[in-house]
């Protein structure tokens, strides 16, 4: 991660013009501070950014970043609706998961941690990436946070999680969970900083302090937990701001209702869903795919791009290898939002 | 209809009203991992799939670089088994050999057993409910004891869960201030079921469903029957039944006097044990729960995920000094240990109380 980045290249690129004036003072305030904590801040960033703490004296300094970036960013993280937020403009702009929002024009609640309750209305909604956006509508200048970058995030780089699990009350401090993001692309984040019912919405933050990604979802698996990258909303900010909702879950994508093996040298799969096409057509876990409509699969990653090119209800012929045996089966693909 | 309904859940899983933690207006389910994600290689197992380098964060070499820190505290945590089986961990806290560990997980013959293997017996000296910590002495002296941190630890403290020998258990952090938890203090478990819904009358103690092999059936209890007493106290109410079944543990007896077609029946059934309960906050995963997990004057939230018998152990800041003893696997997100002075007052009123008469666990 380029430090430059952090004051230099402010996020102003992409944004609307208004939006770009609200923040000018923020960046202003966040870039002299960054550079009055420079030196400090290095040589910690440099040990754990996306690295491993050598001994306890590293966790001390892991310790205090976590402690310095919360106390700066707690106060701007919101309860919005039944979940959660974080607010990113001056003039109240606030970050939140499209299943939060709903849609556009709806008038919620934002809670902040001092127990300020506003009123706001929801802008527009990325609903395939889970992407939305809230304005408050009364009072201000508010608190906010810096939107960071999510493209050049590294898989083992410290994450903090804030927002309001189940339980916790809003309109107090929010609860912190530390993590490490496992992996990162262009539409989901996975870190194990564990988030649950009522985080959804709740801001995901590199050691910095800036938002890198939005509480979504979950597995069982209290490692595997999902965020919005960042760069969803920066690259759709126009149309959140202008109250559009878009990409909508319409959109049916063919689904065989297969998952890879825990191993990922292991090519077979690992998992077959109940009363999936899978399931019908007699796949069963441990067999390794072949060929899927006549295409070779030469390893298990081949196969969900092609599985997505098809159209639900189409009927495809799979060859499967399963021991010794090769065997051919045909699935009638089902439909599943994307 | 509406109550009969809700009756019929309350008493089929003999919940106790008045869980204080579940608001009105429950925050909407995020949604979980999509069948579509997982088949591309968001795997639903350990592994968060492709691009993933390993480093999670407790990986090895976070756990490793804790360890340091964590070895005074791990010889003074032991393992303690209830007749030969892991129950729960315990925190030394003096030379003399006292224990404290979660009162809840002690059931039968105890020991203690340390980290190099040594295993001894361990008494109750006595207990305390609300906070469900148990102070045990152990046949042993001589030993060194935790060392507590002198001043409450701030949210963001990196701290560490300990278990006997040279394990670190996981690392995390504080997640918020101390809190009060609302809830039944009594383990889900503890509570008898019959297994029967009511509200057929306009009291409510008409019986319109028998769970198929609940202690009802056995029982002989039939849908239509009406719940005039039991164990000789009138019954008013189907609260009031909810209230007294639920008030005895799993294998007690129970006495009812039913009216079937205008004659009474005397019918003895003896009580079951709970369907495990799902709470709304499961559905997030994240399990095993404690038992007792609810209902705690004070509890220090963080995110280190314990083994429900892992409990009973401390939690650790990076220099060693104990912030708290673990008490509960709660949620998802947080496990809930006892801050470290509430802990030393606990104990001190336990030692002063000797002798006296003392909670002990409830056993079915």
């Amino acid at each position: 991660m380029s430090h430059a980045r952090r004051g230099r290249e402010p996020c102003t690129g992409r944004f609307s013009g208004i939006l770009a004036r609200s923040f000018l003072f923020g960046l202003f305030l966040a870039w002299t501070t960054a550079q009055v904590g420079w030196a400090q801040a290095e040589q910690d960033a440099s040990r754990f950014d996306a690295g491993s703490p050598a001994g306890i004296a590293d966790l001390k300094a892991l310790e205090a970043r976590i402690q310095t970036t919360v106390s700066k960013v707690a106060a701007c993280v919101v309860g919005v609706s039944g979940g959660s937020g974080v607010v990113v403009s001056e003039d109240g702009h606030v970050l939140t998961v499209a299943h939060v929002s709903e849609r556009a024009g709806r008038s919620v609640t934002v809670t902040f941690p001092d127990g300020r309750r506003v009123r706001a209305v929801t802008l527009g909604n990325d609903h395939g990436v889970d992407a939305g956006l809230v304005k408050i509508v009364e009072g201000g200048p508010w608190p906010h946070v810096e939107m960071g970058h999510s493209g050049d995030l590294q898989p083992g780089q410290w994450c903090l999680t804030l927002g309001y699990p189940v339980s916790f009350d809003r309109g107090k401090s929010p609860v912190l969970r530390i993590g490490r993001v496992l992996r990162s692309g262009p539409t989901i984040i996975m870190a194990d900083s564990k988030i649950m019912g009522g985080d959804s919405g709740g801001p995901l933050f590199d050691l910095e302090g800036r938002v890198i990604g939005i509480g979504s979802r979950c597995d069982d698996r209290v490692i595997l937990n999902v965020h919005v990258p960042i760069d969803c909303f920066r690259n759709q900010w126009e149309r959140l701001v202008k109250g559009e909702d878009f990409n909508s879950l319409m959109r049916a994508v063919a689904f065989l209702g297969v998952a890879p093996a825990d191993d990922p040298e292991d090519q077979r799969i690992g998992t077959v869903f109940p009363n999936s096409p899978a399931e019908k057509a007699g796949i069963k876990p441990g067999d390794a795919v072949v060929r899927f409509d006549g295409k070779p699969i030469g390893r298990y990653d081949d196969l969900p791009p092609l599985v997505q090119q098809k159209t639900p209800g189409d009927r495809v012929e799979i060859e499967l290898r399963r021991g010794d045996e090769v065997l051919k089966v045909e699935a009638s693909l089902a439909g599943v939002s994307g | 209809m509406r109550t009969s309904i809700l009756r019929l859940a309350c008493l089929l899983c003999c919940a106790v009203a008045g869980f204080g933690y579940l608001r009105a207006a429950e925050p909407p389910a995020g949604p979980r991992l999509s069948a579509a994600e997982a088949e591309a290689g968001s795997r639903t197992g350990r592994r968060p799939g492709r691009g993933w380098n390993g480093l999670t964060t407790n990986d090895a070499s976070v756990k490793a670089a804790f360890a340091q820190a964590a070895r005074p505290a791990a010889a003074a945590t032991v393992r303690i088994l209830a007749d030969g089986k892991p129950a729960a961990l315990g925190t030394v806290v003096d030379a003399a050999g006292h224990v404290v560990t979660k009162a809840s997980l002690l059931e039968g013959e105890l020991t203690c057993r340390f980290g190099d293997g040594r295993e001894v017996e361990a008494k109750i000296v006595g207990s305390n409910e609300d906070y469900d910590i148990a102070l045990l002495k152990i046949a042993a002296t001589g030993l060194a004891p935790v060392t507590w941190r002198s001043v409450p630890a701030p949210p963001g403290s990196l701290v560490a869960a300990v278990e006997p020998g040279d394990g670190l258990l996981g690392i995390g952090v504080v997640s918020a201030e101390p809190r009060k938890i609302r809830g039944s203090t009594r383990p889900e478990n503890s509570r008898g079921r019959l297994g029967i819904g009511l509200g057929g009358n306009p009291a409510g103690v008409g019986i319109t469903s028998v769970a198929g092999g609940s202690a009802a059936e056995k029982a002989g209890l039939k849908v239509g029957d009406r719940v005039k007493s039991i164990d000789g106290r009138a019954m008013t109410s189907a609260d009031e039944v909810v209230q007294t079944v639920g008030g005895h543990a799993p294998g007690e007896l129970i006495r009812l006097i039913v009216e079937r077609g205008g004659e009474e029946l005397e019918v003895e059934a003896v009580l079951g044990k709970p369907e495990p309960r799902r709470e709304p906050q499961d559905h997030w995963g994240g399990g095993p729960f404690s038992e007792r997990r609810w209902g705690f004057p004070l509890v220090l939230p963080h995110d280190v995920v314990i083994h429900p018998k892992d409990c009973g152990g401390p939690l650790i800041d990076t220099d060693g000094n104990v912030v708290g003893v673990n008490i509960a696997r709660a949620l998802r997100v947080a496990s809930y240990a006892i801050p470290a002075d509430t802990v030393q007052t606990v104990i001190a009123e336990l030692l002063g109380r000797r002798g006296k008469s003392e909670w002990v666990p409830r056993r079915p």
